[in-house]
């Protein structure tokens, strides 16, 4: 049957029966067709199967056709076609793909962690600074009010103002709710119950109304009335542990300079989140009985936090406006006798901690919302660029896949489903950051919390909150990173893909990938010039001669019977064995120095600020100073005590008594002595000190006068010897107890109050070594991609290159040169910008480095160095290849 | 419930169909109706009947391997489903009835 040759329906009916059927159906119609023509043909003959043949295909010609063809293309897909299986199939794939290209996988899900790290860590520092003093019920309502002065030396502004805005707030305005007063204790209050006794400083004097205005939970006693009444305290919980360990202390009493007072309160541990931190709070009511009637309603004194609750209706606005009104009624007539203005302005609660930079007499826990911004926009950064990195380096791969895009597209893949398929393995792989990312952002906490001085967690395994957080940012890093590798794989034709055609951007894309990679050059030159100058000025205060010896100094003030036994307490501490030496007085280096006035006599008698330190005659030994000219106090020579002075070496020049230091000694000074009456201290230069820093060297060494003032010994110092400090420190301790003054020692070491000068200085290089390190990371990363992205575009360039005999050194140097081009622009754009910057922080400075060229040449060098390093090895693994693979589908 | 009836000529088309298991598609179908009840039929009403039957969920079809025959197109193969042997069912037992209620002549 087979063999026989086979007749064929009437070719018009087939050729109709094509026409107007459509293609989904004409497969079945067809084949139905053909086959009952051949079993008509087989059983009645040709003329009755043709004649059949024309009958049904004209009868195929029906309404049903058309419907079953549109029903058949609209028709859900069967259930056996499994999506799940088609994934799991993307994503065994994927693995597998990550496996075998470990490098790049390597490379890849390090530069997304890092980005991944870096965003997480500066999210949790940003957002814990929004979240301050969000808790407070009526936050929106409450506001801290903060006063503008405007007098002949300028403008400033203040975060306190006078004790009479809140009561006067109140009396004049209806929409007030509620006002706070808080006066902050300034000096060091002693503590003692039974047994103990401690210095405490870091309390108020509060109204009660601080419980109405802030979120401020009691662990015992009733808010309502806690600071109703004097002689009342409220104590944090810390120092109610301190002072009465586990008892509830409500009711107690404790002593607090000699008073009694009574523990009405005890707060829960303060929030994290609070603007305010205090350990202690005396009831206002202590405050109004010690001041003056007078005083408390003055409009000069500036030292009180005023707070306001407006009520629902008002607004801030409204407000405001009616305040200058306000101020020239009942501030300006007593202000304006003393040259100044001043207008008050209202800070909302929530703005507190991030909007007081610029605030003088502030006493709260600020933060900079520059920095909080700035930081923010570091954080966005650092993600973008990783996921820029992450596309440059996938596409550029791509290029590897394409045979295995030839072959599924040839099979019946749709470009949607490969789409999906690239990008959940971007996904996959964005996963895989985050997971390494949260857990090392959980590992670096501890040390942004101690650098920050913060609380924060980071519950990445029990908060569901956070896990979502995670899992949705995972979602938008994949969608970053991975929608356009997916379109671009995907897009690949089968048959260019299948004959391993390369893929070409366009133009526009090219500059793209070059300008971010001098973005990311441009960041990291201009962090490494910080980190230089940085370190270079740090060095330098270091290594700064201070004039005197800062080390095995202590200094503690004196109190009760040490004023009135002045030779007793030199005996009693020089008697320890470890003390070199002793010496009272006033101005210790590191410590409050008091200014003055000091008058050059003469025919034109003139008056000159100066800081004055109140000394004994082993003052300059003690502090290890340096005479340049002239002698020490000698307590031989009794005129030196009532008529000595010793300058320093800049007094020499500001007074204008001399040219060099020999010739101001004996020159006449005068000075008005702190006592009742208009006596003057009429004396001689003695001596000439060598210029020593007394304070951080952000400010300069001012005119310095140094002489014998017994009425004005507050401080006692002691030089020790650098052997058995633990020793002699609790001897020193035993000899203050015998002096029995109520109060326990208080003493401090001089290079540790130096040291806490530069505080700021050292969390900047630190914060500079940690981002630089990271820009430097980052951008390695970016250069690699690039790197990597241009050998793979260039390989059959390279190829005929090294065909036509061109060297490896050649070749390396024509793919690295492209970079280092790039990261020449960025230097170029980096250096002016980095002197700006340090110029201006190195203004802050009285003593400062010059910035040298040689700093942007290092910086230069060195990003080159780190360009070219990860460059290099792309572009010799290019050059070394062999031409043959590259070229062979030529 | 409508578009759920069965018609005489769907009711046939439904057995068939399940009487050719696995081999029921519009040639086979056509055949075994000429063969079981002598009624020629033309291909086109069994093609629209099997489509009718599979929209109203009684059949449900694939496209199947090609063969030596027909010109090596593959067929559309129908199968009966549950709701199919159930709508039989309910036709059988709706006759049986009536016959049953018939007197004996």
């Amino acid at each position: 049957m087979k063999n026989k040759p086979f007749p064929n329906p009437p070719k018009w009916a087939k050729r109709w029966l094509r026409w107007y059927c459509p293609t989904s159906l004409i497969e079945e119609i067809e084949g139905d067709l053909l086959e009952a023509f051949e079993q008509n043909y087989e059983a009645e003959g040709e003329s009755y199967a043709r004649r059949r043949y024309i009958i049904d295909s004209i009868r195929f010609f029906n309404p049903t056709t058309f419907e079953k063809a549109r029903n058949l293309v609209h028709r859900p897909a069967p259930r056996y076609q499994n999506h799940l299986a088609m994934f799991k199939n993307y994503l065994k794939i994927a693995l597998r793909n990550l496996w075998r290209y470990k490098e790049n996988t390597a490379i890849n899900l390090m530069g997304l962690t890092v980005g991944l790290v870096g965003f997480l860590l500066i999210g949790l520092f940003v957002l814990d600074e929004w979240k301050f003093d969000q808790y407070h019920p009526n936050k929106d309502r409450i506001y801290r009010v903060i006063s503008q002065h405007t007098s002949g030396e300028g403008e400033s502004r203040l975060a306190s103002g006078s004790p009479a805005i809140g009561p006067t707030f109140k009396k004049d305005f209806p929409e007030v709710e509620a006002t706070l007063r808080l006066f902050q204790i300034r000096q060091k209050i002693l503590f003692a119950n039974e047994e103990d006794s401690y210095l405490e400083d870091n309390g108020f004097f509060a109204e009660e109304s601080i419980f109405e205005l802030f979120h401020l939970p009691l662990a015992h006693g009733d808010p309502a009335t806690a600071l109703e009444k004097p002689n009342t305290v409220v104590l944090s919980s810390a120092l109610a542990q301190k002072y009465f360990g586990k008892e509830n202390p409500l009711g107690k009493t404790i002593q607090v300079n000699n008073n009694e007072l009574s523990v009405t309160g005890v707060l829960e541990p303060l929030s994290p989140h609070f603007h305010l931190k205090f350990d202690f709070l005396f009831s206002f009511e202590d405050l109004l009985a010690d001041v003056s009637q007078e005083r408390i309603q003055s409009w000069v004194w500036q030292d009180f936090f005023t707070y306001v609750q407006l009520g629902e209706r008002s607004s801030k606005e409204q407000f405001e406006a009616k305040l200058p009104a306000f101020i020239e009624e009942y501030a300006h007539p007593s202000t304006k006798e003393l040259g100044f203005h001043y207008y008050l302005h209202l800070q909302p609660l929530t703005d507190v901690h991030l909007h007081s930079v610029n605030l003088r007499n502030d006493k709260i826990v600020a933060g900079n919302h520059r920095y909080v911004t700035g930081l923010a926009f570091v954080g966005f950064f650092l993600l973008f660029i990783a996921c820029i990195n992450f596309i440059n380096l996938t596409t550029a791969k791509a290029i590897r896949r394409s045979k295995e895009v030839g072959i599924r597209k040839t099979a019946g893949a749709r470009r949607g489903q490969l789409a999906m398929q690239f990008f959940s393995e971007a996904i996959l792989v964005v996963v895989l950051a985050m997971l390494l990312a949260a857990n090392l952002t959980r590992l670096a906490l501890p040390y942004l919390n101690d650098f920050a001085g913060k609380h924060i967690s980071f519950p990445i395994y029990t908060n569901i909150q956070v896990i979502g957080f995670l899992l949705g940012l995972c979602l938008i890093t994949g969608l970053l990173a991975g929608a356009y590798p997916a379109l671009i794989l995907s897009s690949f034709r089968p048959l260019q893909a299948l004959k391993n055609m390369k893929f070409h951007p366009g133009g526009g894309q090219e500059l793209l990938r070059k300008s971010l990679i001098v973005v990311q050059f441009t960041v990291s030159t201009l962090l490494i010039i910080c980190v230089l100058i940085v370190f270079k000025q740090v060095q330098f205060l270091s290594q700064q001669d201070l004039g005197f010896a800062k080390e095995q100094l202590i200094h503690f003030p004196m109190r009760g019977s040490l004023f009135s036994k002045h030779d007793v307490v030199r005996q009693e501490f020089s008697s320890i064995p470890g003390v070199v030496s002793t010496s009272i007085g006033f101005g210790i280096p590191g410590d409050i120095v008091s200014g003055d006035n000091v008058i050059v006599p003469g025919e034109d008698r003139r008056t000159l600020p100066a800081r004055i330190f109140t000394i004994d005659h082993d003052y300059i030994k003690t502090m290890g100073m340096e005479l340049v000219a002239g002698r020490d106090f000698n307590r031989d020579i009794r005129t030196d005590a009532d008529e000595g002075f010793i300058i320093n070496e800049t007094a020499v020049q500001t007074l204008g008594i001399a040219d060099s230091p020999q010739e101001a000694i004996g020159k006449p000074l005068e000075w008005e002595m702190w006592v009742q009456g208009d006596t003057i201290k009429r004396g001689r230069v003695i001596g000439v000190v060598k210029d020593f820093h007394y304070n951080s060297f952000h400010q300069a060494v001012q005119t310095s006068v140094l002489h014998i003032f017994p009425g004005a010994y507050w401080k006692v110092a002691l030089r020790l010897d650098s052997e058995n400090i633990e020793e002699t420190l609790a001897a020193i301790e035993e000899n203050w107890d015998a002096f029995e003054t109520g109060y326990p020692i208080d003493y401090q070491f001089v290079d540790a109050s130096f040291g806490a000068m530069y505080v700021a200085e050292q969390k900047l290089s630190r914060i500079f070594w940690v981002f630089t390190l990271l820009a430097i990371f980052i951008a390695c990363m970016g250069a690699f991609g690039l790197a990597t992205y241009a050998a793979e575009r260039r390989q059959k360039e390279i190829g005929i290159r090294k065909v036509l005999g061109a060297s490896v050194e050649g070749i390396v140097g024509l793919l690295s040169k492209d970079f280092l081009q790039l990261v020449f622009i960025a230097l170029l754009i980096a250096t002016p910008i980095a002197w700006y910057f340090m110029d201006q922080w190195l203004a802050d400075f009285a003593y400062r480095i010059n910035i040298q060229w040689w700093v942007f040449a290092l910086a230069g060098v060195l990003a080159l160095s780190i360009a070219f390093l990860s460059v290099s090895a792309q572009s010799i693994r290019a050059a070394l290849a062999n031409p043959v693979h590259a070229l062979r589908d030529e | 419930m409508k578009g759920t009836h069965l018609g005489e000529f769907e009711e046939l088309v439904l057995l068939i169909v399940g009487v050719l298991v696995d081999q029921a598609y519009g040639v086979t179908v056509a055949e075994e109706i000429e063969k079981q009840t002598g009624r020629k039929v033309s291909l086109s009403p069994v093609h629209s009947a099997l489509y009718r039957l599979e929209k109203k969920g009684f059949l449900r079809s694939e496209m199947s391997g090609s063969t030596q025959t027909r010109g090596g197109r593959r067929k559309r193969i129908y199968q009966i489903t549950a709701a199919g042997k159930s709508a039989l069912d309910q036709v059988r037992t709706m006759r049986n009835n009536l016959w049953d209620m018939i007197p004996e002549l």
